[in-house]
């Protein structure tokens, strides 16, 4: 089933423009949203969410009208907000069976059932009788993608999952996801390019409430190939160079130099050369064109 | 840092719109009451008037005490929280890096917030202020306005108590690092304020009281307890004495407090919490990194509507556990039950008197309590459970799964309802805790749960839709539930501004009452006006639906458009019908109460009285009929609660004019016809002021009979409630059913100042006694003298129907019971109609029969009751004269009609609410044998009021309340000895004192009085038992005697006070004259004291005791002015410590006694007097020596408070 949106736009009460005329479409798989903070991408999850009204705009899923029939989505809906807590002193497995009644699971058979299979998924069996405001963080996210796939959900929404994972907990949430992705349409947000590069065959870069590109991730570097150039220079030289190129990224060697990542439509200078188009390139190209209009 | 950190919290809450929103609060209700005191809705309510200033300092001290009362709530939020905050906001973690000095940072914390919440106060004292200068109110309620009185208020009763409380609050939150406890420290505050009340009101070391009450009111009380309007308009609180002691030590413990948490306070410490601490597992993280395959089991998924019902009953379990888990619900519910249990306990002391604990009393003690604790616990917990989500950031999960909203707050709904029937079973469970406790075993389970989880269910039911309602309109449930609060305790006062039909103020109702006779009687009005709430709280569902918070909100605009959204469908439907029914059964209870029944405003009532006055008051002057001949019919019904009576009336010209008009008032309880055996020319009708006028074809001459046949029947019941004045079972009503044919003056306003407004000339509230004019009427009837009185009484076969008289003949006809009453002698015009089913003591004594009619399970008390008649015949007769009836009939009626003892000829009506179930304990010699005491003061109204009655003028109750009250001192001292008396007159001085300071109008001698409950009962007992004292008994019994002999059953005109005194002149020695100038004819107080006393143990073994005492004495005038001048102008004066000592010039007999070690009976003792003498004493300062033969432990000067001293607790000195 795909999901539609359709000249999405919200203004918050401080003017903030959190969405701006937003059209996408997205088909199943998994899809990520990549942007800085404060891009929109959790005003646009959320608002898909049904968890916020946009002022205007349409959403369907499917023939669903999202907008019109919010419990019709959040019936096959999961979501994993950027935040969350929880009630104290209950463990998952109540949380789960608590979450399993709300869905609507209304056997008791059914609920215990289900909620030992999610546990058994994100590997939580083994603690569930712990209290999930102890869990540490990878835990509680675990915990939230349980929660997430007790009503068999078939639009997910997942935003910046990863934040603040180490890497073997962020691997094994991207499995999961990837595992849930398969089947269903997942839209995952975050800031980090690897996550996207890892997981999505389709993404959107969005900044200041806008789509800035939409494509899969080989588009998206075929767009730039023999675009990019790079160079390794002194630190000293930086600020020459940047106004003197179009740099879109330099990282730190471990002596100090730089590595310049350059655009431009041919070689600048002998001294650069050509460079592999990444996503990362992509998403930095996005943006900086985005601010350039501005 | 100090300055930094105090400027800026004090900046901080400046621009916090929640100060504003509390100022703005407070303001207006300070104002708000200001002024409806001061009448500004004169033109909608009736007329506001009392005669202490509405400024006098003492007004202000107490206006200050319950406004700072109401601030105690803000306190954990500003003061509480000053140093919460900073945890609560992680803001410590930064702060606390800086090298802040813990001394600044707290003063800095402590004060700035003291400060807030004093310029909230003063916000709060301005609107006292300034409504004083409100357009329109009146001005003579107003005096001069004093700076001293304002800022005296505020040192004595604002500053100390909020640095006091302030101070436990502040440590309290900042160790706990929880509001809540700070907040279930005020509701502790609030009872330990009721608690004192109640427990100090038997306290008898008055000065302890003062010193220790922590909310510095004692204090004032004490030195203003017993002042008179006059004082109480002038004088100013002192600053001094046990009022300074009592504000420096709790001044100094706030300050021990401050200094212990600074002690204990440091930037690093965690939060002291309640509760276990959560168990510590480790846990760790295993086996990562592996590939899953995901295969989700199939369950079927369904939001139908009974699946729904379901849910929510489901879903409210974890709500309601997370609420009676809180440890602010267990904390609330302990108190409560601790503090019923403290009330019950303080003597069991419920209207005054000990009773047994019978359900319905249980009920109604606890039942304040608990429904108090239950409203606060529904106002918080709603907020709790609304807010919870967001605040545990769970609220997005939940969001976005596909549960309904009505789901969501169904079941927080039942959550606290199942919360709600937790606190009731408590309840249920502490009544019978209690009843076993004190041995009373008749636990009716049954009516414990009829009344807690049928009818009081209904009333908690509608807050709880009414709290969620408010609560999701605010994000900060503190300020959500302020809001509640006030909406809820605001409700009352719109009656201020001329709103008083239940029907519009929420949740309001026309309460149940409940009696062991009639049960809980016609309980259906109740059951239409918990309806009628009900559908509103239904309709605030729907509202509260239509308005939820469902996501993320960001502004009105979104949540206005999301609620149009959903006005559709079932929702739409169900709130529009709701609110139909809702208005349509409120429209079918305002038609029942103003269009079939006539309801008046208390306005409209004021205006009336007016009319009344105006239009018929010429009236008063008109020779009338009077009543002779009383013959009626009553057919009383208690099946369906409904009654015809028929009377058969006959009347007398007795004046010497004829009479062309008969000017008749009707009871409008009642439905009338009137037939008059007479011509009649014309005749107007004033259904409004229930007055019919006859103007009649030829006069009724001198000497004429007129006969008048009445027909009576209820109002109709209605669907509502019973408009009857039936009940099924215990009905008494009297002859004020029958229409009279007199204007009746007692209609009239009495109050000068309201009088004033409109346009009527002053008048006292009684004629004068030396206007012979006057002299006509008893105070008992304006249209009759003595009559002869007949009645045939029907009701159902289970009942006894009773009026005065004796029984001729009992019969059954068509399924009903007949009796028929005659009276052998003529009787005042004053007669009952009683009917319940009765189970009947009888006793003879000589030839006289003794009853006692009484509901069955009321046994407790019959021979205490039976005994005391026996006494009291035995004393009337042998002191007054022979009773004049054969026959004394006491019988219980329901407490719907209230809670006092009536006496008609040979029948006394006597409430079930005191006397049958009062527990008297014999040991304990300070017990106050109420049966006893009320049986024979009834008794004694058989002699006076039924022999001697006094004209309608000032005085006139003196001879029937004050010698029945006499009389009943005197049968209680002859039956438990002298040593009992000073309680019962420490009681009636007390009431006495209590009253002339409670005095709305002004305050007459007693033989002067006009009515006056304070005056004829407790003065006048007083004073009768002093006279009886200095005269002799036997010599006031043959004056009493030769009295009744000269006035008993008498025609007019009728005696008055001025008789009784002129009498009892003629039998005082002229060396005691001065007490009739003293008790009957002028106010007069004394100010007795013993400075000092020693005693030293003599050769003999006899012991000298020297006392040093003071005596002074002044009168005061009808407002309480005093003076110490006689009519000659000389006073007499002395040096006190501190100030002169005044005193009218004296010749007086004062009693001083010396008492030996108290006498022990079981853990009481008694006082034992070794010595007494009466001595002559002329001057303030008198020094004695008496000689006695044991060791003295006490001496006292009056030491029975036999006369009138404001301050008793000096009259006696221990050795």
């Amino acid at each position: 089933m795909n999901l539609t949106i359709q000249n999405l736009n919200k203004t918050y009460k401080n003017g903030v423009k959190a969405l701006d005329d937003i059209n996408l479409n997205i088909g199943p798989g998994m899809f990520g949203l990549l942007g800085p903070n404060g891009a929109g991408k959790s005003s646009l999850m959320r608002t898909i969410a049904t968890l916020q009204s946009p002022d205007s705009g349409s959403i369907t899923f499917g023939d669903l009208d999202v907008l019109n029939n919010k419990n019709g989505l959040r019936n096959v809906l999961g979501y994993l907000p950027q935040e969350f807590g929880v009630y104290p002193n209950l463990s998952a497995e109540e949380l789960l069976l608590y979450f399993a009644d709300l869905k609507g699971i209304h056997k008791k058979e059914d609920r215990k059932k289900i909620v030992a299979e999610v546990l058994q998924i994100t590997n939580l069996y083994d603690v569930r009788k712990k209290s999930v405001s102890g869990y540490s963080g990878g835990m509680k996210q675990r915990f939230g993608i349980a929660q997430m796939l007790l009503n068999h959900p078939k639009l997910i929404i997942v935003d910046e999952p990863t934040a603040g994972l180490d890497p073997a907990e962020r691997h094994r949430f991207l499995n999961v996801l990837r595992e849930i992705g398969a089947q269903h349409t997942v839209i995952f947000s975050t800031h980090i390019v690897d996550d996207v590069r890892e997981l999505c065959h389709e993404l959107a870069i969005m900044n200041g409430g806008k789509v800035l590109f939409r494509g899969s991730s080989a588009e998206g570097e075929a767009q730039l190939a023999g675009k990019i150039w790079t160079k390794r220079i002194e630190r000293a030289d930086f600020d020459q160079a940047n106004s003197q190129y179009q740099i879109i990224s330099s990282n730190y060697n471990q002596d100090n130099t730089l590595n310049i990542r350059v655009l431009s439509d041919e070689s600048p200078d002998p001294s650069f050369q050509a460079g592999q188009p990444m996503l990362e390139d992509v998403y930095f190209v996005a943006l900086k064109k985005d601010v350039a209009h501005v | 840092m100090f300055s930094r950190i105090f400027s800026f919290e004090i900046i901080r809450w400046f621009k916090h719109p929640v100060f504003y929103v509390y100022c703005a609060i407070y303001f207006a209700l300070a104002y708000f009451t200001t002024i409806s005191n001061l009448g500004a809705f004169d033109s909608i309510t009736a007329t506001a008037s009392q005669p202490v200033y509405f400024n006098a300092p003492i007004k202000i001290a107490g206006f200050f005490n319950s406004y700072s009362t109401l601030i105690y709530f803000l306190l954990p939020t500003i003061i509480g929280a000053a140093v919460y905050r900073d945890y609560l906001y992680q803001v410590h973690n930064l702060l606390f890096s800086y090298p802040l000095d813990k001394l600044s940072y707290l003063s800095a914390k402590f004060l700035s917030a003291l400060t807030v919440v004093c310029i909230i106060a003063i916000i709060t004292v301005m609107a006292y202020y300034l409504g004083q200068f409100h357009p329109g109110v009146n001005q003579e309620l107003i005096g001069p306005n004093r700076l001293e009185a304002y800022v005296g208020g505020f040192l004595i009763v604002i500053l100390p108590n909020f640095l006091l409380f302030g101070s436990i609050i502040f440590a309290l939150v900042t160790f706990t690092r929880n509001v809540y406890v700070g907040f279930v420290f005020v509701l502790i505050l609030l009872l330990l304020q009721t608690v004192l009340d109640i427990a100090t009101q038997n306290m008898d070391n008055k000065y302890l009281v003062a010193l220790w009450d922590p909310f510095g009111y004692q204090p004032i009380v004490y030195y203003s307890r017993y002042w008179s309007v006059e004082e109480q308009n002038t004088l100013l609180l002192p600053l001094s004495g046990v009022m300074l002691h009592n504000r420096l030590i709790w001044s100094g413990l706030a300050i021990l407090i401050l200094g212990f948490t600074y002690y204990k306070f440091s930037f690093s410490q965690l939060g002291i919490s309640f509760g276990r601490a959560k168990t510590a597992e480790r846990v760790t993280k295993n086996n990562f990194g592996s590939i899953i395959q995901i295969k989700l089991p199939l369950v079927h998924i369904s939001h139908s509507f009974w699946n729904n019902l379901k849910l929510s009953w489901r879903l409210s379990h974890q709500d309601f556990k997370y609420v009676v888990k809180n440890w602010t619900f267990i904390i609330l519910l302990m108190i409560a039950a601790l503090f019923v249990l403290a009330i019950m306990s303080v003597g069991g002391m419920l209207f005054g008197t000990v009773t047994y604990p019978v359900t319905w009393q249980v009920l109604s003690t606890m039942g304040s309590v608990y429904s108090f604790f239950l409203i606060i616990m529904i106002l918080l917990f709603s907020g709790m459970l609304i807010q919870r989500d967001q605040q545990q950031n769970m609220k997005l999960l939940i969001d976005a799964t596909a549960v309904p909203n009505w789901v969501l707050l169904t079941s927080k709904v039942i959550a606290l309802f199942k919360m709600a029937q937790v606190v009731l079973l408590i309840s249920l469970l502490t009544g019978v805790i209690y009843q076993a406790y004190n041995g009373y075993y008749k636990f009716e389970l049954g009516h414990y749960l009829f009344e807690l989880f049928v009818l009081d269910n209904l009333k908690y039911l509608v807050l709880i839709g009414f709290a969620f309602f408010i609560h999701s309109f605010f994000k900060n449930y503190f300020v959500g539930f302020i809001i509640c609060l006030l909406i809820v305790l605001g409700m009352p006062l719109l009656s201020r501004i001329g709103i008083e039909q239940n029907i519009f103020k929420f949740n309001n109702d026309p309460r149940f009452s409940y009696s062991d006779m009639n049960g809980y009687g016609d309980i259906r009005h109740y059951l239409y006006y918990r309806l009628y709430w009900l559908l509103f709280a239904g309709f605030l569902f729907a509202l509260t639906l239509l308005f939820w918070r469902r996501g993320i909100i960001s502004s009105v605009k979104d949540r206005m458009q999301q609620a149009e959204k959903r006005n559709k469908g079932v929702l739409a439907i169900t709130a529009v019908l709701l609110l139909l029914g809702f208005f349509g059964l409120g429209y079918s209870i305002y038609y029942v109460n103003n269009v079939v029944s006539t309801r008046y405003s208390n306005k409209e009532r004021e205006v009336q009285q007016v009319t009344y006055e105006k239009k018929y008051g010429h009236f008063k002057k008109l020779p009338s009929p009077r009543l002779v001949d009383v013959f009626t019919k009553i057919d009383i019904n208690p099946e369906d609660r409904t009654f015809t009576a028929e009377g058969r009336f006959i009347y007398i010209n007795k004046t010497k004019q004829p009479i062309d008009t008969l000017f008749m008032n009707l009871n409008g309880e009642v439905k009338s016809t009137v037939n008059i055996h007479w011509a009649l020319k014309d005749s107007t009708k004033d259904d409004e002021l229930d007055v019919r006028l006859y103007t009649l074809a030829k006069p009724i001459l001198p000497g004429d009979t007129l006969k008048v046949d009445y027909r009576l029947a209820n109002l109709g019941n209605t669907f509502l409630r019973d408009r009857s004045i039936i009940l099924a079972n215990g009905t008494f009503i009297n002859n004020s059913i029958f229409p009279s044919l007199t204007y009746t003056e007692a209609v009239e306003l009495v109050d000068n100042s309201v009088r004033a407004k409109y346009k009527l000339p002053d008048r006292d509230r009684m004629a004068d006694p030396s206007d012979s004019t006057k002299l006509g009427n008893t105070y008992i009837s304006n249209e009759a003298d003595w009559i002869n009185f007949e009645a045939v009484l029907s009701t159902s076969l289970d009942q006894i129907a009773i009026a005065p008289g004796y029984l001729q003949k009992e019969w059954q006809e068509n399924g009903k019971r007949y009796f028929h009453y005659k009276m052998d002698s003529p009787i005042l015009n004053f007669y009952s109609f009683i009917s319940a089913k009765y189970e009947v003591k009888k006793e003879m004594v000589g030839d006289k029969h003794m009853e006692i009619y009484y509901h069955k399970g009321h046994e407790y008390n019959l021979d205490r009751m039976m005994a005391s008649i026996k006494k009291s015949l035995a004393y009337y007769e042998s002191h007054y004269s022979p009773y004049q009836f054969q026959q004394l009939r006491i019988i219980e009626f329901p407490q719907t009609y209230g809670t006092f003892a009536q006496a008609f000829a040979n029948t006394v009506p006597f409430s079930e609410g005191i006397g049958f179930i009062a527990k008297v304990d014999e040991t304990d010699p300070d017990a106050m044998d109420y049966p006893y005491a009320v049986i024979s003061h009834e008794f004694a109204h058989q002699w006076w009021a039924h022999q001697v009655i006094g004209a309608n003028v000032k005085g006139a109750t003196m001879m029937s309340e004050s010698l029945s009250e006499y009389s009943s001192l005197k049968v209680l001292e002859h039956t438990y000895g002298k040593q009992q008396m000073h309680r019962f007159l420490k009681e009636a001085l007390n009431s006495y004192l209590e009253g002339r300071a409670g005095e709305r109008i002004k305050e007459n001698p007693l033989m002067y009085n006009e009515n006056q409950g304070y005056i004829h009962y407790n003065k006048g007992s007083l004073v009768m038992y002093a006279m009886s004292s200095y005269l002799g008994e036997d010599a006031f019994s043959k004056m009493l005697q030769a009295y009744n002999q000269k006035t008993a059953f008498q025609y007019p005109p009728y005696t008055t006070s001025l008789e009784f005194v002129a009498m009892l002149k003629e039998h005082t020695p002229d060396s005691l004259q001065y007490l009739i100038k003293d008790m009957f004819e002028t106010v007069t107080l004394y100010d007795n004291r013993v400075e000092k006393t020693t005693s030293k143990k003599l050769s003999n073994g006899q012991y000298e005791v020297t006392i040093d005492f003071i005596v002074s004495k002044y009168r005061t005038d009808e407002k309480g002015k005093r003076s110490y001048e006689d009519s000659k102008g000389t006073k007499l004066t002395a040096k006190g410590e501190k100030k002169e000592i005044n005193s009218l010039p004296l010749a007086d007999y004062i009693d001083l006694a010396v008492f030996g070690e108290p006498k022990k009976s079981g853990e009481h003792s008694i006082d034992r007097q070794i010595l007494s003498k009466r001595l002559k004493v002329d001057q303030i300062k008198n020094q004695v020596r008496f000689v006695v033969k044991e060791k003295p432990t006490e001496v006292g000067v009056d030491p029975i408070h036999m006369l009138i001293d404001t301050d008793t607790d000096d009259n006696r000195k221990k050795l």
